[in-house]
């Protein structure tokens, strides 16, 4: 391994250098290209026109009186709104805390345009009562 | 009173502070004179002094409820214990800023006491960077953030603390993790001293490996606390989220950790010399851009502070400058500091450079996938989010090659080495490891990931144990030792051992548990029973309590599966003075492992049904014993007297 000539180590360096930031790069853009959620609110959702299940999050706020549960508890069912459009929610586990009527709340899942309902894997709220996620706050403005 | 004379306390520090700039420039630029310097001493020791007097005034008057004050009737509550309404101090924007300044008046304390007989024109240039950083903190905390603000009229009673926040680990997570954001200051004024002057070597380095070592212990420490805090308060069975908070604080951890490497190198070889002040500059550069997206309010992320544009504009200012004018520095004056020295792959400072470059490549993908929904954001008008499987995909195949590395650096000499005498040294370690890869592939199973972590844990553990048994044995024959060789050994060897001895066990923690964890969720209720493998767990019933400031039911779950049976109780608590709910998860700790429950909610509303998540986390604790032990690792080395000769 020891390389006699100077400009051919530093070289050899350089290249190693570059080759782990080149690999970097490479694996940062194929994951950036797979694993990245595209948010949407109800309204957007509904002009969304590709029909594959892709995974997303739907964002707005929790509808007043649309939260049911199944009969045995583990299924729940609520209404996303962001004032305009409404989008059915099952979801199937613990709620966060702070899931609440008419606070902001952030479902992740794939949506069946044909039955209309967005099948949510998580739900997310925030740890704040005061705190609205930016891109809630963002969507509610623009339907106005 | 007290918050008026903390926040004039605060007023007089920030104009010693423009004193302190016009003087110093005057130093160190123009008229350098002994007399100027040990003036300079002391309005350091008083800038100091304010900042951190000015922080207790604001505890104090926390302790004393004193409504007047808009911060704490917000964040504060009389029915709180003691230990909250202090650390309530630190859970919101404004104090928690004025801790940091506290801080800065800290490390700036110990920094002018041990720097008196150093080189005076150096530390002069020294003194002038950290109190531009000490100007830049006070001023964002006097005109966007002032934590004395007044209301009128005064309120009865406060608003009270969000639930979460009151639990011992956050009471300590936010100041161990500011110590380690704060202490980067003193490597970074330290590396625009010696651009300023034009002169680096190994003096240089052996100055500023301790405060490295004390900003990096801490901040492995507070990320720790961070994570375990949120493993059992959050109530998600986890403990790394790559939530865009948690990434912002490993940025800075593994640029440092970078920096504590090529540190050495610069130490003992004289080399690396631009690149380690780069990585101070970067490292600190990387502090500034975290309190920003933090303050700013710009991602989501569970640690969001209400957000404030000015907040966000004047850190982003201030980053600008601050990294724009260091690197424009840096571009100067690169020629002098640049050594001569050649650098051989094959060494101890060879392998260290390789190291740097995956820690530092690593860093720039977690950058990139935090900051990505910002860019999309601003090109495209899409939200977007990212989250762990881009981090997993993109950050283990980065990291587990330097991990692997890392082992062979412990044993290669610096300087030069022939791959026949390194071979001829690792020779017993290679055939142990084999031998141990083979027993564990032929008894365990489980995903790829579990083997490699288990393989390079076991890697890192030999390839230590290998290093020292080479120290204490004798020339004359292999299994000739010399126990009484173990005391020449420096001690911060055996800090280094120690710190990678924690990341194997840290790795060895993240592999089991992750791998080999157990997860069930579903309705029980009362006296209805689960089977989750081994474990036959019972809700037996639903206890209501009522405390000073919640009221909570709570279930009281027994778990046969044990040696012996045993009783767990999950709870869920409703604050009432902010009329909060809180998850407080039930944890049995089983030697290194965890069983971890969880209770929903009643849902639908007296139906008696709740979900409940049962989660069997093995070797979980070793997670954070890792962690602690590499922290511990850093203290040892900090105690070596011979380094700071």
């Amino acid at each position: 391994m020891v390389l006699k000539n100077k400009k051919l180590k530093r070289f050899s360096f350089l290249l190693a250098a570059f080759l782990s930031i080149a690999l970097a790069t490479f694996f940062v853009l194929k994951a950036l290209d797979e694993k990245i959620v595209f948010f949407y609110t109800p309204s957007k959702l509904f002009e969304k026109e590709e029909d594959k299940m892709q995974y997303i999050r739907v964002g707005g706020l929790v509808k007043e009186k649309s939260i049911n549960f199944s009969d045995d508890g583990l299924k729940v069912n609520f209404m996303i709104t962001d004032n305009k459009n409404t989008v059915n929610v099952m979801f199937e586990g613990i709620l966060p805390d702070l899931f609440r009527e008419n606070q902001g709340v952030v479902a992740e899942g794939r949506f069946n345009k044909e039955k209309k309902i967005f099948m949510a894997e998580k739900v997310l709220a925030k740890h704040d009562e005061n705190y609205m996620p930016p891109e809630i706050h963002k969507a509610l403005e623009e339907e106005k | 009173m007290v918050a008026e004379l903390g926040f004039i306390l605060l007023i007089f520090a920030f104009v010693l502070s423009a004193i302190h700039l016009f003087f110093s420039t005057r130093v160190c630029f123009i008229n350098f004179s002994e007399d100027n310097f040990f003036i300079l001493r002391k309005i350091n020791f008083s800038i100091c002094l304010l900042l951190i007097a000015s922080f207790l005034f604001l505890i104090i008057s926390y302790v004393l409820s004193d409504f007047s004050v808009l911060n704490i009737y917000n964040n504060s509550h009389t029915n709180k214990p003691l230990l909250y309404k202090v650390s309530g101090t630190w859970g919101n924007h404004e104090g928690s800023l004025l801790m940091w300044l506290a801080f800065l008046g800290g490390y700036g304390f110990f920094l002018t006491l041990y720097t008196k007989n150093n080189n005076k024109k150096f530390t002069a240039k020294v003194f002038f960077t950290s109190n531009i950083v000490n100007i830049g903190f006070i001023g964002f905390t006097i005109f966007t953030s002032n934590p004395f603000l007044r209301i009128s009229p005064i309120p009865e009673e406060g608003k009270g603390l969000n639930p979460v926040l009151q639990d011992p680990g956050l009471a300590f997570h936010p100041p161990l993790l500011y110590l380690g954001y704060v202490g980067l200051t003193i490597p970074f004024a330290y590396s625009i001293a010696a651009l300023l002057e034009g002169k680096i070597d190994r003096k240089w380095a052996n100055e500023i490996r301790p405060w490295i070592l004390i900003s990096w212990i801490f901040l492995t420490l507070g990320i720790t606390l961070g994570s375990f805090w949120a493993y059992y308060e959050l109530g998600w069975g986890g403990w790394w989220f790559w939530d865009p908070v948690e990434n912002v604080s490993l940025l800075p951890w593994l640029l440092l950790t970078a920096l504590l490497h090529s540190n050495r190198v610069t130490e003992k070889r004289d080399n690396l010399k631009s690149w380690t002040i780069l990585l101070s500059i970067i490292a600190f550069s990387l502090t500034l851009l975290g309190t920003f997206i933090v303050r700013s309010g710009l991602l989501t992320s569970v640690h969001a502070f209400a957000s404030d544009p000015a907040r966000g504009i004047y850190i982003l200012s201030f980053l600008f400058l601050i990294t724009g004018a260091s690197l424009i520095l840096y571009v100067i004056k690169y020629d002098k500091i640049e050594s001569d020295e050649k650098l051989n792959l094959l060494s101890k400072e060879g392998g260290l450079l390789l190291n740097n470059v995956f820690l530092c490549a690593s860093t720039v993908t977690i950058l990139l996938g935090t900051l990505w929904p910002l860019f999309v954001e601003v090109i495209t008008g899409k939200d977007i989010s990212v989250g762990a499987p881009y981090f997993n995909l993109v950050f283990l195949p980065i990291i587990l090659p330097a991990i692997f590395v890392s082992g062979v650096i412990i044993n290669i000499n610096w300087k030069r080495n022939t791959v026949e005498n390194l071979l001829k040294k690792l020779n017993k370690a290679i055939i142990i490891f084999v031998f141990l890869i083979g027993v564990i592939l032929f008894l365990l199973e489980g995903p790829i990931i579990f083997f490699i972590g288990i393989i390079l844990s076991i890697w890192l553990l030999i390839s230590i144990i290998n290093d020292f048994y080479e120290k204490i044995r004798t020339k004359k024959s292999i299994s000739d030792i010399k126990l009484s060789k173990a005391f020449s050994i420096p001690i911060s060897t055996y800090g280094m051992y120690l710190a990678h001895f924690g990341l194997a066990v840290f790795i060895l923690g993240v592999a089991i548990s992750d791998s080999k964890k157990l997860y069930y969720e579903g309705v029980m209720k009362e006296k209805e029973i689960v089977k989750v493998e081994k474990f036959k767990i019972q809700l037996k019933e639903i206890i209501e309590k009522k405390e000073k400031n919640w009221i909570s039911q709570t279930g009281n779950f027994s778990v046969e599966g044990f040696k012996k049976n045993i009783s767990m109780f999950a709870e869920r608590r409703l604050y009432l003075d902010t009329g909060m709910p809180s998850t407080e998860a039930a944890i049995y700790r089983n030697f290194f492992s965890h069983l971890y429950i969880v209770m929903g909610q009643e849902q639908p509303l007296n139906s008696g049904k709740r979900i409940v998540r049962i989660y069997f986390n093995p070797f979980i604790i070793l997670i954070w014993s890792g962690a602690f032990l590499m922290a511990f690792g850093g203290l040892i080395s900090i105690c070596d007297k011979k380094r700071n000769r």
